[in-house]
């Protein structure tokens, strides 16, 4: 599902975000990413999303090979993602209902399905009273599952979440973790990026730890370590 | 693109004049300030122009012919001098038309000249009045009419041939020079603003690229709001420029001056310039907000 090979990233004002870093994600595995800040985390979500390229290396995501990809693609390879970010990253002009509907528009699906989909994943986020709400008028918890919801609505096989809880409180967190691993039991494979150890320790996932831009531990039952 | 998508982008880039309504108010008053002076300039310069074009239709050559010419010869020579390519308006006035014409100017040159003989012994001479098309040929025209038979004298006001000649080109060299400055300073005063406003939007447009948007569907609906202020810049533009041009030339037109009044005969009327005025404003404020919205959000769809 996910296969990075040998993969550096040296920004152009010489960073080196990663280093030969190599990681595999199976179909329908529940992985979660964590370590210190500036260990390379948001490259590694950026490479992933193809928003950024390697300087060196391969990275294959669904299947496709993102080092290879030509750009007018990208559109349609970001559809078979879901992604999740820290800020939430909704659109401030639009409702609930608008944001979620606008990753099914961008697709081109019919108007009829966008109406039958959009209050079915509203629901099942717990949101289906705030349709008509704005952004700005709901809690952090809240806008999160937006967010959350508008991942889901293509139903895509990878989720990808960007420090989804590094915005809300510590109860609302358990609750959105909780809910992603809930739509990995369907088989959805989700990467969680986070530094919050107490929340990785309350759930039994793989965890990879990164730091200076490499792999220092992988492990599979929810336990990790610096050393 | 399906057209539902279609029709839900183009409604999408009208709702955000609405949304973004403090940058449309802005960009549009931008725009339509920009409009508004380098129209009023090309309409000064544009007026300047055609009232220095109207002295110097009255700037009058003479030609005198000689005592002896022949009625036959004096024919000839009018279609001569009427050949001459920069020549226009020639009036053949015989020396007792140009007597009777004289004495009606006024009751002194009346006593003046009273008792003068007609015909053979009149003294005045025969003379051909003509204008000139273009003045800054003036020395040329007046060696090419004195080259002419049968021609003895001709008086052309060469200094002020010259000073008209003078005063066009810079007429024009400044009017050009000023819309050229002000259409320069529009353009980059305009970029900052599209700028501005793309720049603002910079997170909306990558949330929209990182659900898979396209470009084109990002594009779209910028497309439609800038058509719209570029569209609404111009109008406004057009309007008060109308309304502002009418409102000087009513003050004008009830000046006594008398130079004013003369100035004010030969001044462009609205409806003259209106449709070509309209077209420019309306390709000038679309073209602007399509393509400036287009080029500066380049950088941003590149994610």
């Amino acid at each position: 599902m996910i296969e990075f090979i040998n993969v550096s990233k040296t920004y152009r004002t010489g960073t080196h975000a990663l280093h030969n870093f190599s990681l595999n994600i199976d179909r329908g595995e529940f992985v979660f990413v964590v370590g210190p800040s500036g260990a390379g985390k948001s490259t590694f979500i950026k490479l992933m999303m193809r928003e950024e390229k390697p300087t060196e290396g391969e990275i294959y995501v669904n299947g496709q090979n993102l080092v290879k990809m030509r750009r007018r693609k990208v559109p349609y390879f970001r559809r078979t993602l879901g992604v999740v970010f820290q800020d939430f990253r909704l659109i401030p002009y639009m409702n609930v209902y608008d944001n979620v509907a606008f990753a099914m528009r961008v697709t081109n699906v019919r108007r009829r399905e966008i109406r039958e989909r959009v209050p079915y994943i509203l629901k099942l986020v717990g949101l289906e009273g705030k349709s008509k709400s704005l952004p700005e008028h709901l809690s952090g918890g809240e806008q999160q599952r937006v967010a959350l919801a508008r991942a889901l609505v293509n139903n895509p096989p990878l989720i990808i979440a960007d420090e989804p809880t590094g915005n809300i409180d510590p109860e609302l967190s358990f609750e959105i973790v909780d809910l992603l691993s809930e739509i990995n039991k369907c088989g959805t494979t989700i990467v969680m990026v986070t530094h919050e150890h107490n929340l990785v320790s309350e759930f039994n996932h793989r965890v990879i730890m990164i730091e200076e831009g490499s792999v220092v531990s992988d492990n599979r039952n929810g336990r990790y370590s610096a050393e | 693109m399906s057209f539902g998508s279609f029709m839900y982008l183009f409604k999408e880039g009208f709702k955000n004049v609405w949304v973004n309504r403090l940058m449309s108010f802005a960009s549009i008053g931008t725009l339509m300030a920009c409009m508004l002076l380098i129209g009023g300039s090309l309409l000064l310069s544009l007026n300047v122009n055609t009232i220095i074009g109207s002295v110097e239709q009255q700037n009058e050559a003479v030609v005198y012919p000689n005592d002896e010419i022949t009625d036959e010869e004096i024919r000839e020579l009018d279609t001569q001098i009427s050949l001459i390519e920069n020549v226009t308006d020639v009036i053949f006035i015989d020396k007792d038309q140009l007597l009777a014409e004289t004495m009606a100017k006024g009751d002194e040159l009346a006593k003046a000249m009273e008792g003068l003989p007609l015909g053979e012994d009149n003294p005045l001479q025969n003379t051909f009045r003509l204008r000139l098309k273009d003045q800054a040929l003036a020395v040329e025209t007046k060696s090419e009419l004195e080259s002419l038979d049968h021609v003895a004298e001709v008086y052309i006001q060469l200094d002020l041939a010259e000073t008209i000649t003078s005063i066009k080109r810079a007429v024009s060299l400044s009017g050009f020079t000023i819309v050229a400055i002000l259409v320069v300073v529009s353009l980059v005063i305009i970029a900052n603003t599209i700028k501005v406003t793309v720049f603002n939007r910079r997170k909306e447009i990558n949330i929209m690229k990182s659900v898979g948007a396209t470009s084109a569907f990002i594009r779209m609906p910028f497309l439609i709001e800038g058509f719209f202020i570029g569209l609404m810049s111009a109008l406004m533009a057009f309007g008060l420029l109308w309304l502002g041009y009418n409102y000087i030339m009513l003050a004008i037109s009830t000046s006594r001056t008398g130079w004013i009044k003369t100035a004010y005969e030969n001044m462009l009327t609205f409806r003259q310039i209106a449709l070509q005025m309209f077209i420019y404003f309306s390709a000038g404020g679309i073209g602007i907000g399509v393509f400036g919205s287009m080029f500066f959000m380049n950088k941003y769809l590149k994610v």
